[in-house]
């Protein structure tokens, strides 16, 4: 039982973590090397304004997604999505050129040395059915599944979501009636980034960032995501969950030291057998 | 790269350039090992390592260029190969020539076993899968008990090879490496996988099979990989599951092959050279190496997609175009001089 | 263009990089500087180590060189010191090792700190024949990579043997239960020292009641502490990396876990890991190679000297000295073997036998000088001594762990 709170709470962290990724692959069909830098930015973006500002984290995690949001803009508008025209690997090789740029730069500035974010909150537990859990972890739980409702909706109801659900669909004939692709795409990657950036300062908060954490993460979000089903929302809620009960119940039974066979393999098997993810109802990809 | 403007070409100068092609890389391999004596030993080491690069891009680049399956598990065969020979070296103590055959099939035969489950994968996921799977294979080795777990392995100082004879392999295992891509090219094979990459649906409505072409090429690709990885554990001495099996030597293919141009013969060789020389250059503060080579990939990737291959055919197509204007220029004045002659 | 004038300007382009290395020329000359080579951790997750160590290194260089350079087959001769960066990964280390011998002509070579990098660097001297001298480098992961034996390379550093004894004694300062839970990740020191602590504990009369293993890069330590403190245990022992380390003091805290004593090793050698953590890290226990009061030569000038740029007296402050002593242990071996012949300068290495900022020195038969681990606390921005080299208290232990309080 215990596990099983543990397992899903954990899982509410890794679905706002991976929340982007599987946007910007639902919806541009672009594999997205660069967004566990997003993460790691948020972090630091964060950190940094937390240090001149002063004030709640979370609350200034708000400022750090549109900063992050905006550097994310023009990066799809004028580097990535004039690449899609040439071919598939072209915008993946982009992206991995722009996650060893941020890696590098920030390892140049801050140097190696972990940072964390701290508040009232960061270090404390609270009791969830009867277990204790880490508070953040609580709090990233509960915005994990408010993002996820929020984009849902949106993605559902407004104009905005139209066009990108139009554009996802068939890019050609959304392009036909009058939607502006190249704007449409940059805004899926700045909200992607934005998303993830919260994400980032959540990971701040309950662990630490350094500059190469990136890496890590960027595997932790793919695995959710092929679990999930890419460019699902509710499936990627539902991947993180999944790969959170699996990380934590493989650790129980093989021991920690097997923890990160288990969850790369999960990625590999569920790959195979189900390429578009356990929870996806439609092959859209 | 079809030269249509240049009709003139007929069989014999292209029979010739065939030869070339071939005859070429075997003279600079016969002069090198001919003069390897009287290399200096820096030398030696540096050509190593430069010939090791262009080995694991001309690999990749059979894969992922001219398959068009972007591998990012390709850190596997390195570490495999580099771990096959320290245990074959370390436990039966095989003629070394035998034990670097054997580095190469035992990954070959790993990457047979992978690809069996990962071609089935399309795209993006086949770059996903890979990936995971070369982090799940580290994440093994560094558990794994036969292996030294994440003490890693040594050669046996006894069984250590002088750096002469490692650069001598080396440039042997370039040689092959440059041949087999040519013969690929040239080969029906070759073909194949070309209107695989292009054009799928085509392809295999034009009877090309998809497992047959792409499955020989990955197990050759991981072969040449594997004896890559067992040539620097011996430059090395030591293999572990950190180094051996670094996503860096993925992600150093990956750089080369899309500076050098992607999916070209001689791309993978011009990128291994010019990676090589910055590395050099930043060996001082190797932070900025990676930042510098980032940002090429990305000006690469933005404005030259095809690399350092795609500009030189491109200037050489400017020049010849230049040249042929030119020709038409002179013809066409010579002619209403003749013109105006008649006229007057 | 042609295939065939493809071929010929890839082949050119090859052969003339061939070329144009082999031109460059090696420097041999007695008017010539003598060349020491490092290859160090000066960018990446190391990056501290790295630039402890070449301040140490350069300062034993420059005293030389003030003091009118090195006699070498009768000739005086300035120093140089080369350095290259590794960016703290191991086959660059191994890479420009080589390089330092044979392209800039380094006639020994010191080392990068931390078995991943130290023993790379220590391969390519034997196979260069090269005398090295590593520190930073506890040695029996140092010995147990070269069973046959190094003959070029030396290291001067603790030994782990030793050095997992001090978590025991120093728990043994103050009152406890005696139950001790172990954290150690799946790195080759973690493996070690985990397999020593589970060994000893028995003789030093102390039960291990949990043994958390994890992969490095771990974030999630839930179970594992909840296992911890369910066990009841008051010394907590850990082998983590920093960024691990902050994610273990965090859940330990959020968990209202409050052992006696909590030694976070190689995390806890982080400078200023106390600011880094929040203040979680305060009062957290470390083996060290460096504090002030061990009484080691020149000790009150380094500590002067360096405090400032080190952010207290920590780990780094140690690099820099133990950096300094092996430089002046192999400038001193050249000078006594009087040449540059890297069998007499071995042999000189093997003869020394002295004090120096990082203690008294002297090589077993197995190249190896083990120097004593002491413990120490994070008090603000200082790792104050506890316990000292003989095994015995040297000041009062803060318990419970401050910062988890």
């Amino acid at each position: 039982m215990e596990l099983v709170v543990q397992g899903i709470l954990l899982g509410g962290l890794y679905a706002t973590v991976a929340l982007g990724l599987s946007l910007v692959f639902g919806v541009i069909k672009m594999v997205n090397l660069a967004h566990g830098e997003f993460l790691v930015l948020g972090g630091y973006v964060t950190s940094l304004l937390v240090v001149s500002l002063g004030g709640d984290p979370l609350l200034l995690a708000i400022p750090a997604a549109l900063i992050v949001g905006a550097l994310a803009y023009p990066l799809q508008r004028y580097l990535l999505t004039p690449l899609m025209r040439h071919s598939t690997e072209a915008p993946i090789t982009a992206t991995f050129g722009v996650s060893v740029v941020v890696q590098t730069v920030l390892l140049l500035v801050f140097t190696a040395d972990p940072r964390t974010l701290n508040a009232p909150y960061a270090a404390s537990q609270v009791e969830v059915l009867g277990v204790g859990m880490r508070t953040t972890l609580l709090i990233a739980t509960v915005i994990g599944v408010a993002l996820v409702i929020v984009l849902d909706l949106t993605l559902r109801r407004s104009r905005f979501g139209r066009q990108v659900r139009a554009a996802a669909f068939d890019p050609d004939a959304a392009g036909l009636v009058g939607i502006d692709l190249k704007h449409t795409y940059a805004m899926v990657l700045a909200v992607a980034a934005a998303v993830s950036a919260i994400g980032g300062a959540l990971i701040a908060l309950s662990f630490s960032v350094d500059p190469v954490a990136g890496t890590g993460w960027l595997l932790r979000a793919f695995t959710v995501v092929v679990i999930g089903g890419l460019g699902s929302a509710r499936g990627t809620l539902a991947g993180g969950i999944t790969v959170g009960l699996v990380e934590t119940i493989a650790a129980a039974v093989f021991g920690a030291q097997y923890r990160d066979v288990a969850v790369f393999g999960a990625l590999v098997v569920v790959l195979l057998l189900r390429p578009q993810g356990l929870f996806a109802k439609v092959q859209r990809a | 790269m079809t030269d249509l403007t240049a009709p003139r070409a007929s069989r014999a100068p292209r029979a010739l350039a065939r030869l070339a092609r071939y005859g070429a890389p075997l003279l600079v391999a016969v002069a090198l090992l001919a003069s390897s004596e009287g290399l200096r030993l820096a030398t030696v080491n540096q050509l190593t390592s430069l010939l090791l690069l262009a080995v694991l891009a001309m690999s990749w680049n059979l894969v992922s260029g001219f398959g068009g399956q972007f591998s990012l598990g390709h850190s596997i065969f390195v570490g495999v190969g580099g771990y096959a020979t320290a245990v074959i070296l370390d436990l039966l103590g095989l003629p070394l020539v035998v034990v670097l055959v054997l580095s190469g099939v035992i990954a070959a035969l790993i990457g047979v076993v992978l690809a069996y489950p990962m071609l089935r994968l399309r795209g993006p996921y086949f770059a996903i899968g890979t990936l995971g799977l070369a982090l799940a294979v580290q994440g093994w080795m560094l558990n794994w008990d036969f292996t030294r777990a994440s003490q890693g392995y040594s050669i046996p100082l006894d069984q250590s090879v002088d750096l002469l004879t490692v650069m001598r392999i080396a440039v042997v295992l370039a040689l092959v490496a440059v041949i087999v891509s040519q013969l690929i090219v040239d080969l029906p094979l070759g073909l194949r996988l070309l209107a695989l990459r292009d054009n799928e649906d085509g392809a295999l409505a034009l009877g090309v099979r998809r497992l047959r072409t792409l499955l020989p090429t990955w197990a050759i690709s991981a072969f040449l990989v594997g004896v890559m990885g067992a040539v620097v554990a011996l430059q090395n001495g030591q293999v572990t599951p950190q180094s051996a099996f670094s996503i860096q030597y993925t992600l150093d293919a990956v750089i080369i092959c899309v500076i050098g141009g992607l999916g070209t013969l001689y791309g993978p060789l011009i990128g291994a050279v010019a990676v090589f020389v910055l590395r050099q250059f930043t060996a001082d503060f190797a932070g900025w190496a990676s930042l510098i080579e980032a940002i090429i990939v990305i000006l690469i990737v933005r404005f030259a997609p095809d690399g350092a291959m795609g500009v030189l055919s491109g200037l050489s197509r400017l020049v010849r175009r230049a040249l042929v204007r030119r020709r038409r220029l002179e013809a066409s004045s010579s002619t209403e001089s003749t013109r105006e002659g008649v006229a007057a | 263009m042609t295939a065939f004038r493809r071929t010929v300007v890839a082949s050119t382009i090859v052969l003339a990089l061939g070329l144009t290395a082999g031109c460059s020329a090696a420097g041999g000359s007695a008017d010539d500087p003598v060349v020491l080579g490092a290859s160090l951790p000066l960018t990446g997750p190391l990056q501290a180590f790295g630039t402890s160590l070449e301040v140490g290194y350069q300062l034993a260089v420059d005293e030389i060189n003030e003091a009118g350079g090195i006699t070498v087959d009768g000739v005086a001769r300035e120093l140089a010191l080369e350095i290259q960066d590794n960016a703290s990964t191991p086959e660059t280390a191994s890479e420009q090792a080589r390089d330092l011998v044979l392209e800039s002509g380094a006639v020994a070579l010191l080392g990068p700190a931390t078995p991943p990098l130290s023993i790379p660097v220590s391969l390519a001297a034997e196979q260069l024949k090269v005398p090295a001298i590593m520190t930073i480098t506890p040695i029996q992961a140092w010995k147990g990579a070269n069973p046959e034996g190094w003959k070029y390379a030396f290291d001067a550093f603790f030994d782990e043997v030793q050095m997992t004894d001090t978590q025991f004694q120093a728990a043994d300062l103050v009152e406890t239960n005696k139950k001790v839970a172990l954290f150690t990740d799946l790195e080759e020191d973690g493996i070690v020292m985990g397999g020593l602590w589970a060994d000893k504990a028995e003789s030093f009369g102390y039960e291990i009641v949990a043994h958390e293993e994890f992969p490095v890069g771990n974030t999630n330590f839930s179970a594992q502490v909840s296992e911890a403190k369910a066990s009841g245990a008051e010394v907590v022992i850990a082998q983590v990396i920093p960024p691990d380390g902050i994610a273990l003091l965090r859940e330990m805290k959020a968990q209202g876990y409050q052992p006696e004593v909590l030694f976070l090793e190689k995390a806890g050698n982080t400078g200023g890991y106390p600011q880094l953590s929040d203040g979680l890290a305060d009062g957290v226990l470390a083996a060290n190679w460096y504090a002030e009061g061990m009484g080691l030569d020149r000790e009150a000038d380094f500590i002067a000297d360096f405090a400032e740029q080190t952010g207290g007296v920590n780990s780094d402050l140690g690099t820099i000295a133990y950096g300094y002593s092996i430089a002046r242990i192999l400038i001193e071996a050249i000078e006594s073997a009087g040449s540059l012949e890297a069998d007499a300068i071995v042999a000189a290495i093997a003869a020394t036998d002295g004090e120096y900022p990082a203690g008294s020195i002297a090589f077993a038969d197995d190249h190896t000088a083990a120097l004593p681990a002491v413990q120490t606390q994070w008090v603000g921005g200082d790792q104050v001594l506890v316990l000292n080299a003989g095994g015995d208290a040297a000041s009062s232990i803060a318990v419970p762990v401050p910062g988890l309080q």
